[in-house]
């Protein structure tokens, strides 16, 4: 075990996730990822994250499912949630705050946007 | 006692169906262009009753009804059906008087049919979908000139019906385009997000120490995604505008402060290439979508700037007026010529002095739109070698 917080980050592209992964033990995280919903989901039971990072459009379940099951779940039911959504219309973003997501950013982002989101949610270190 | 004699069916009556279903004109809304051709058809030859009829499988559906309440009747008792059939103009003198017609329903009753004459609406490939017709309800004959202006009125129906349809053909194609292009848009920003990702976490060296020379060339690599990135956004956001989705998000803004924000991104430019840049931005609360103005300045300011020699002058002015905000952005840049003014909004349009400044003609086109939808105006003046002005008023 370690005192570092566990971040789950979710995301079907291999890539970003990997960069969103790097940044995130860079920050100081500890890390775990999955590359579609139900992994997620399934990681999340197994060890529940201080935070998470959903991709919104994944196979399996989308961030909006995997946020509402996570949000059923009393283990994680107050866990922080930070939506990475491509699609920049309000509607979906919406959709986002009705699942009960935390906090969402927009595709393109820049991982320092992302790191200063996840300090800003978990508390600085 | 009534019975129909149904008309054949044409030799070609599955191809001819098909036809019909292709200009999807069926159950439309009336149509003053058909309207009034059977009004004309009418008044010419003297008849109370006129119809632009379209036969389908079991029914005719009329397009247009002069001096006809009903706007369909069943297939088995129409006459047009006939004159589909029969492939040229087909003329009933005296429905008592024929034996296909004489029991028929519209004859016995409502509205009682003495008199008909139909003239084909043949589609280019040869497929009578139906007919321009005249009813009265008494026995007639047709004059050569009436005759003939029947045909010609027919004609000029089924133009109707080509237009219609090839008005539908365009529009379905301009949708396709606009979802290929926002499609295309969301496939292309992955990558680049991927990539911009990348190269900032290099850039920031949380892999490693750089040398200068990887500095230089990463920051070039990181500007042309950038630049990539806000091509990806224009044209996603025209194929929005296009497709009738685009949404602001409206919040409280301070337009002097988006305006100073939009001078600190092009200052760099605009010092660089000797350009003074005097910038007058007191604070106006307005309720607007912040980053849909910010892009509006950036996009006028930065156009200034780079349609700007050395040694030029551009100026960001922001005023409160009577009942909104006058923003303008005037420059002693290249110009627009005189005639390319009045296109100067329009997408892909670029001056033709502006080739060798890179550019892609959506950046004015785009700002037309959000001022628009904030229930603005965007306006220009412009000489040739001389410079620029916009002026973009929104209410507040």
């Amino acid at each position: 075990m370690t005192d570092r917080p566990l971040v789950l980050v979710a995301d079907d592209d291999e890539d970003i996730r990997t960069l969103v992964c790097y940044r995130m033990e860079k920050a100081g995280y500890e890390v775990v990822s999955a590359a579609d919903g139900a992994e997620a989901l399934r990681l999340a039971a197994e060890r529940p994250p201080a935070l998470a990072i959903l991709d919104v459009m994944m196979p399996k379940a989308d961030g909006y499912e995997v946020t509402r099951q996570l949000r059923a779940a009393e283990a994680t039911k107050r866990t922080p949630i930070i939506l990475l959504t491509a699609r920049a219309q309000e509607a979906d973003v919406q959709r986002g705050f009705e699942a009960g997501a935390d906090d969402y950013i927009r595709k393109p982002f820049s991982p320092q946007e992302l790191r200063a989101r996840v300090q800003a949610i978990l508390g600085r270190r | 006692m009534t019975t129909s004699v149904r008309a054949p069916d044409p030799p070609d009556e599955r191809g001819r169906l098909a036809a019909l279903r292709a200009y999807a004109i069926l159950d439309t809304p009336s149509d003053a262009a058909f309207d009034e051709l059977t009004e004309l058809a009418a008044t010419i030859c003297g008849m109370p009753i006129s119809l632009v009829t379209l036969v389908d499988e079991e029914r005719q559906w009329f397009k247009s009804h002069h001096g006809l309440e009903v706007g369909e009747t069943d297939r088995d008792s129409s006459f047009c059906a006939w004159a589909v059939a029969n492939d040229e103009m087909f003329v009933v003198p005296d429905a008592l008087e024929d034996d296909r017609f004489r029991h028929n329903p519209l004859v016995q009753g409502d509205p009682n049919i003495r008199f008909y004459a139909g003239a084909p609406l043949r589609t280019p490939e040869g497929h009578v979908l139906g007919t321009l017709c005249l009813i009265d309800r008494v026995p007639r004959h047709l004059t050569a000139e009436q005759r003939t202006a029947l045909r010609t009125l027919a004609r000029a129906a089924m133009a109707q019906l080509d237009l219609h349809k090839q008005n539908r053909e365009l529009r379905e194609l301009d949708r396709l385009k606009d979802e290929f292009v926002a499609g295309v848009s969301h496939e292309l920003r992955t990558p680049l997000t991927s990539i911009r990702g990348y190269v900032e976490t290099l850039l920031e060296e949380e892999a490693g120490p750089l040398t200068a020379d990887q500095q230089r060339f990463l920051r070039i690599a990181d500007r042309n995604v950038a630049r990539l990135l806000k091509l990806v956004g224009d044209l996603l956001f025209i194929a929005q505008v296009s497709a009738g989705r685009l949404e602001l998000e409206p919040a409280a803004a301070d337009l002097g402060e988006l305006l100073r924000e939009t001078a600190d991104h092009v200052r760099p430019t605009a010092s660089a290439n000797d350009i003074e840049l005097v910038v007058d931005a007191p604070s106006i609360e307005a309720r607007v979508d912040p980053s849909r103005i910010a892009q509006l300045f950036d996009n006028l300011a930065s156009n200034a700037v780079k349609f700007t020699p050395a040694g030029g002058r551009v100026e960001l002015t922001l005023v409160h007026t009577g009942d909104g905000a006058l923003l303008t952005v005037s420059d002693s840049g290249i110009g627009v010529p005189a005639d390319e003014v009045p296109a100067l909004f329009d997408r892909f349009m670029r001056a033709s002095n502006a080739s060798g400044i890179p550019g892609t003609g959506l950046g004015l086109a785009i700002s037309k739109t959000i001022a628009e939808a904030h229930g603005g105006s965007i306006a220009v003046r412009s000489e040739e070698g001389k410079g620029t002005t916009f002026e973009v008023r929104i209410p507040v």
